[in-house]
Order: C-alpha cells, then sequence, then structure tokens
C-alpha cells in the first residue's frame, strides 16, 4: 500500500540553480520563519535546486586557504540540520527525473526523491502551493 | 479563496532584463482593477527602489498597491542610506511569511 | 587583465567564501597582476555595508555567509586596481557616498580606451 504523504500548509517548489542568485538564501530564510510560527512546510526541489541535497561534498564544503580552521557547511548539511531540528514540520523531495537529468544521484537519505508523474500529490497535499525560481 | 488579494514577490532587478518591469507593470494593471496588491521586493529588486530606476514602482503606488523593500537584501547592497522613491517601505521577508502562507492571499514569486 | 563584474549577489548561502572577488585575487596573483572594474548591480560592492547578520538555520548559527566585501579588501590589498563606475553608482542612490579605501570612480566607458593595453579582458 503506497504510504501517504504528510500533509503540510505550504509546499515551495524549488527551482534554479544555485550559486547564481540568493534564491536559495531567501527561501531558506522564509521557509525557518515559517517553521518559527509553527508553519508545516515542504519544498519540492526541481531543476539544479536537486543538487542541493547531494551528499558528495559531507558536511562541509572545500576549505578556504584564506581561514584555514573555519568550517563551511555545505548545502546539505544545512538542509539536514533544518530537517533534523522540525521533524513533524518540514519535509524535503526531490525530483527524480532532474536530479537523474543532472547526474545527482546521491541524495540525503531524508530526502524523498518522487517522479514528476507524482507531484500532483504533493500539491494536494498542502494547503498552498508557491514556486520560487525558474527551470 | 478571496483573489482579490496578491502579494508580488519580485526578486529581479532592472539589470537583469525587462522582466523586472513587465512583472511590477503586471502588479499595477492589478491594482488598477480593484485587487489590493502588495509587493515585496527582495534580492536584486530592492535595486529598483531608489530614485527612478523602474519607473512602474510609481504606477503601482499611483494604483494604490503597497511597495517594500526587504531590509536584508538592501543592507546586503550597502544602500541602508539610500534614498527610496516616495511611498516605498521597509520590510523584511521573515515579517511577510504569514500573509505568504495565507490561504487568502494569491501569492507569485518572480 | 581587466575583469569586469557586473553581476553581484550570486548565492550568499551556498557560495560563503569563494566569490569572483577570491577568484580575480588568484588571478592577480597568477597573471602577473589584475585590474577589476565594477559595474551595474557589482557597483554596490564599492561601498560600505553593514556586516552580514548571521542566519540562524534549524538551531544552527550560520556565521559563514558571504562576505563580499571582505574578499574585496583582501584584493584591494593585494596590490589590485579596482574601478566602479560611477554611472552605477548613481543607479543605486550612492552618489553621495564615499566608496571603500583605494577604489576609483569612473566615468562609463573610461576604460574602454585602455582596453588594448590589457593582455585580457574578461567578465567574471
Amino acid at each position: 500500500m503506497r504510504k501517504s504523504l504528510p500533509q503540510t500548509d505550504l509546499l515551495l517548489t524549488l527551482m534554479g540553480a544555485p550559486h547564481a542568485d540568493d534564491t536559495l538564501t531567501d527561501t531558506l530564510r522564509l521557509v525557518q520563519a515559517l517553521l518559527d510560527s509553527g508553519t508545516r512546510v515542504s519544498v519540492w526541489a526541481c531543476g539544479y535546486a536537486t543538487l542541493l541535497t547531494q551528499r558528495a561534498l559531507g558536511e562541509c564544503k572545500p576549505r578556504n586557504p584564506a581561514s584555514w580552521d573555519t568550517e563551511y557547511p555545505s548545502t546539505a548539511a544545512i538542509i539536514a540540520t533544518m530537517l533534523a531540528a522540525h521533524p513533524e514540520h518540514l519535509y524535503w523531495y526531490g525530483c527524480r527525473f532532474c536530479s537523474d537529468d543532472r547526474g545527482a544521484d546521491d541524495h540525503l537519505a531524508e530526502v524523498v526523491m518522487r517522479p514528476p508523474a507524482r507531484y500532483a500529490e504533493n500539491v494536494a497535499a498542502a494547503g498552498k502551493t508557491l514556486v520560487i525560481g525558474v527551470m | 479563496m478571496d483573489p482579490s488579494r496578491v502579494l508580488l514577490i519580485e526578486t529581479r532587478g532592472p539589470h537583469s532584463g525587462p522582466g523586472c518591469a513587465a512583472f511590477l507593470a503586471d502588479g499595477a494593471a492589478l491594482a488598477a482593477h480593484g485587487s489590493s496588491v502588495r509587493v515585496l521586493l527582495l534580492g536584486d529588486a530592492v535595486t529598483g527602489a531608489v530614485a527612478n530606476a523602474v519607473p512602474e514602482i510609481a504606477s503601482l503606488i499611483r494604483a494604490g498597491a503597497e511597495v517594500a523593500v526587504d531590509d536584508i537584501s538592501i543592507d546586503r547592497r550597502g544602500m541602508s542610506h539610500a534614498r527610496l522613491f516616495p511611498g516605498v517601505t521597509r520590510t523584511s521577508l521573515e515579517k511577510t511569511a504569514a500573509e505568504i502562507v495565507d490561504s487568502d492571499v494569491k501569492v507569485v514569486w518572480h | 587583465m581587466l575583469a569586469i563584474v557586473e553581476q553581484a549577489y550570486r548565492g550568499a548561502l551556498e557560495k560563503q567564501f569563494f566569490d569572483c572577488f577570491c577568484l580575480a585575487a588568484e588571478l592577480h596573483r597568477q597573471l602577473g597582476g589584475l585590474d577589476m572594474l565594477l559595474r551595474g548591480a557589482a557597483a554596490t560592492y564599492a561601498v560600505p555595508a553593514p556586516e552580514p547578520v548571521s542566519l540562524i538555520l534549524g538551531g544552527r548559527e550560520l556565521a559563514t555567509f558571504s562576505v563580499p566585501r571582505t574578499n574585496l579588501g583582501t584584493l584591494l590589498d593585494a596590490g589590485a586596481g579596482v574601478f566602479v563606475e560611477r554611472e552605477g553608482l548613481a543607479e543605486h542612490g550612492l552618489t553621495d557616498v564615499e566608496p571603500i579605501d583605494g577604489i576609483t570612480v569612473v566615468e562609463g566607458q573610461e576604460l574602454a580606451r585602455r582596453w588594448p593595453d590589457y593582455r585580457t579582458v574578461c567578465f567574471l
């Protein structure tokens, strides 16, 4: 039997490449503000945003030669921290096709990869949907 | 849902091309047709809020829309003391979160 | 070489430290000298800004939010020439703001006349 998706108040469909602008920074600011007010949030990462939860970097980005002892957390580590801190309020999904299309196949275990044909189920499980960024 | 309450979140600035002006013109048209329109300028879009960088902001305000800039975005750009277009206020994305999740508000992110 | 920067604020949270100024400093070191021109949205890099606020995400403070002006300072300290177009400052309401020490304000296209003097002209 297929497990039903947890109901959330808001689905954020996040698209767009990281390192291009501050979309990811602002999206996570928004997610945190919503969580702080008790809102349940799900994120569907699409397009290049699927790269954010890859495990290739581990916990940290490469070292900064100008600040060797500073640890710079990877986006996967940041997202994992948020998921761990809000287990009943935050869910992260990834579009399996977009991910495969970009050769990104090793994601955080907490991230649920779903086929794009099932996107409507995620929309139905949320009170509201907001699309952020473009493919 | 009452579709007449609209929140537009613009993230692109005038340097990104004509899309910023077109999106804000959409907002002005909505406001002129009776919708209650609020606009949050976020990220690069805050650069459009000074002087007359994006004339569509004046159109929005004339049509009755509220226009605000995100504090963090404007501080990051060293524009904390820049004179904003008259009528544009300061807020934050965090303060807008409740409105974003409000089922009575249609939200469009550009 | 002359490196022109016109796009700015590209991924604070995922970039953290390796931005166009880090790259330019390395090019300056390896290639025997670099000038940088800030124009468009990147003109705002030329003026001081408050230290970025840390973000608290999932209870974890992220204090490694990118600090472009710190990296720009490193580039200046290394001896690179940094210029900003007056028009870019004006477009952002920054006409009356003093640029960061070491940055020279130039008119639009002023540096274009010097392109033949550079071995390489590129956009970063």
